[in-house]
C-alpha cells in the first residue's frame, strides 16, 4: 500500500553517498543549510549506557577509554567527525542522565547572506 | 580551570530539574530519564504555565520521577496517584495534573483506580512506564510480565496471561491511548504535548528497558539490547503510522522476544466528569443564584 514516490525517495536518500542526493532538486535548495552542532558531555552524569553511540545517526560517536569520577566510560568523537554533528539532537532526546546536549553552531554571516537573497528576490 | 568548565556545561532543561540531586539513582540503562526528559519537553511544547503543572508519582523507580522535577510534584502512596490526583483536579480545575507512574503501581494495586478514573473521564494525563517487573524491589513478575519470561519470583518462565494496557485504557474509556517505546523519544514528546492539549483521562504507555530486573533474566541483557529490540519494531510502526486512528488495541498484547505494536490506539472526544456535572439541574441553578448574588455585590 505504499505510493511510487515513497519508495523512489527512500532509495536516494542521503544515506546512499557520502553527499545528498536528490531524484529532482529542491526549488529552495539555496535557502536551507544542513544545520551543525556541538556535541556537549556533562562527564560527571554519565553512566556509560551507550545509547548515545549507538543511535547516532550520522554515526559520529564511540566509547572512550578516558573515565570520570565514577569509573563510567565516556562517549567521543570519532576522529575525523569533529563537523559531521548535524543538530537532530537524539542524542540530547535520548539519554536517560541528562548527560549530553547539542549546541547549535550559527555560521557567520549566515544571517546578511539570507537578507541579501530575500532582497534580490523582492 | 575545572569548575569554570563545569558551570559552562548547562543542559537545556536544567531549569525544569532539581539539579543538586543528579545524577539520579536509576540504573544505567533505564530508561525513565527519557520519560522525564520528553515530558518536560512537551511541558515547554505545550506552552503549559509553571504554576498549573503538577506532577503525581507512586511508589517504585517512577515514584523517583516527582522528586527530580522542579515544579509542583507529590510522591504519594502505593498505588493511589490517580485517587490523589482526582482529587487535586477537582479542588482545582485550572491545574494540569499527570501522573507520571510504573505498572506495578497503576496496574496492580491502583487498578481500580485507574479503571474508574477513565471511565468518569476525569481531565488528567497519565504516563505510565511500563519494564515488566517490580524493578525497585528486586525483578518480581507483575500484571504485564510477558507469558513464559522469567523473573525473580517466576523462575520456569511466567505462566499467566499480561493485561494489554492500551485495550485496557481504551475498552475503559480514555479518549487518548498511545504506545511508544523509549527509542522513540521524538514521537513520544509529541504524543505527551497532544495528550496535554487535550480535555479528559490521556493514557502514554511508555515501554521501557530494565536491565536489572527484566532483561538480565531473560537473556536480553544490557538496556543497549533492549534498545536494540524495540528498533527492530520499526517497521511494523510505519503502517501503523498511516492508519493513526484504525490501530486496534486489541492486536497490542506484547510477547517476549516478538515485536512491540506502537502508536496512537484512540483519539476521540468525550465529555468530561466537570462537564457533566456542571450540566445537572440543581447545579445549573446554583450557579445562576451565585451569579446573581455576585452581580448584587458588585454594584452594591
Amino acid at each position: 500500500m505504499r505510493i511510487q514516490g515513497y519508495e523512489t525517495s527512500i532509495q536516494t536518500s542521503p544515506q546512499v553517498g557520502e553527499e545528498m542526493r536528490f531524484w529532482r532538486k529542491p526549488l529552495d535548495f539555496d535557502k536551507h543549510k544542513i544545520p551543525k552542532g556541538k556535541v556537549i558531555v556533562i562527564a560527571e552524569r554519565c553512566k556509560a549506557c551507550g545509547f548515545c553511540y549507538e543511535f547516532c545517526p550520522k554515526d559520529m560517536l564511540e566509547e572512550s577509554d578516558q573515565r570520570n569520577k565514577k569509573g563510567y566510560k565516556l562517549p567521543k568523537i570519532k576522529e575525523g567527525m569533529e563537523d559531521d554533528c548535524i543538530a537532530c539532537r537524539h542524542c540530547e532526546d535520548i539519554c536517560p542522565e541528562f548527560g549530553i546536549y547539542i549546541e547549535e553552531i550559527e555560521e557567520e554571516g549566515e544571517d546578511e547572506e539570507k537578507e541579501k537573497k530575500e532582497k534580490e528576490e523582492e | 580551570m575545572n569548575k569554570e568548565v563545569e558551570e559552562e556545561k548547562r543542559h537545556p532543561i536544567e531549569d525544569y530539574l532539581r539539579s543538586d540531586m543528579l545524577p539520579h539513582i536509576w540504573c544505567p540503562g533505564c530508561g525513565l530519564g527519557i520519560v522525564l526528559k520528553a515530558y518536560v519537553k512537551a511541558l515547554e511544547k505545550a506552552e503549559v504555565p509553571m504554576d498549573n503543572r503538577v506532577v503525581v508519582s507512586g511508589i517504585g523507580c517512577s515514584g523517583r520521577a516527582a522528586g527530580y522535577l522542579n515544579q509542583d510534584s507529590y510522591h504519594t502512596t502505593h498505588g493511589r496517584p490517580i485517587a490523589f490526583a482526582t482529587g487535586m483536579k477537582l479542588g482545582n480545575p485550572d491545574l494540569n495534573v499527570t501522573v507520571i507512574s510504573g505498572d506495578g503501581d497503576l496496574f496492580a494495586i491502583g487498578g481500580n483506580h485507574f479503571i474508574h478514573a477513565a471511565r468518569r473521564n476525569i481531565d488528567m494525563n497519565v504516563i505510565c512506564v511500563n519494564n515488566f517487573n517490580y524493578g525497585m524491589t528486586g525483578g518480581q513478575s507483575g500484571p504485564t510480565t510477558p507469558t513464559d519470561s522469567k523473573t525473580v519470583t517466576t523462575p520456569y518462565g511466567n505462566f499467566e496471561h499480561p493485561f494489554n494496557l492500551p485495550h485496557l485504557a481504551a475498552s475503559s474509556g480514555a479518549v487518548y491511548v498511545a504506545r511508544w517505546t523509549t527509542l522513540d523519544a521524538r514521537r513520544l514528546r509529541d504524543s505527551i504535548t497532544e495528550a496535554l492539549k487535550k480535555r479528559g483521562f490521556t493514557f502514554i504507555e511508555v515501554v521501557s528497558p530494565c536491565p536489572v530486573g527484566y532483561g538480565r533474566p531473560n537473556r536480553i541483557g544490557e538496556g543497549i539490547e533492549e534498545m536494540r529490540l524495540y528498533r527492530e519494531t520499526w517497521d511494523l510502526r510505519e503502517d501503523n503510522w498511516i492508519i493513526k486512528e484504525d490501530a486496534n488495541p486489541s492486536d497490542a498484547e506484547i510477547e517476549l522476544h516478538k515485536k512491540i505494536l506502537v502508536g496512537v490506539f484512540c483519539d476521540i472526544e468525550r465529555p468530561t466528569f466537570m462537564d457533566m456535572y456542571m450540566q445537572m439541574e440543581p447545579i445549573k441553578e446554583k450557579r445562576l443564584k451565585h451569579m446573581v448574588r455576585d452581580e448584587r455585590k458588585v454594584r452594591e
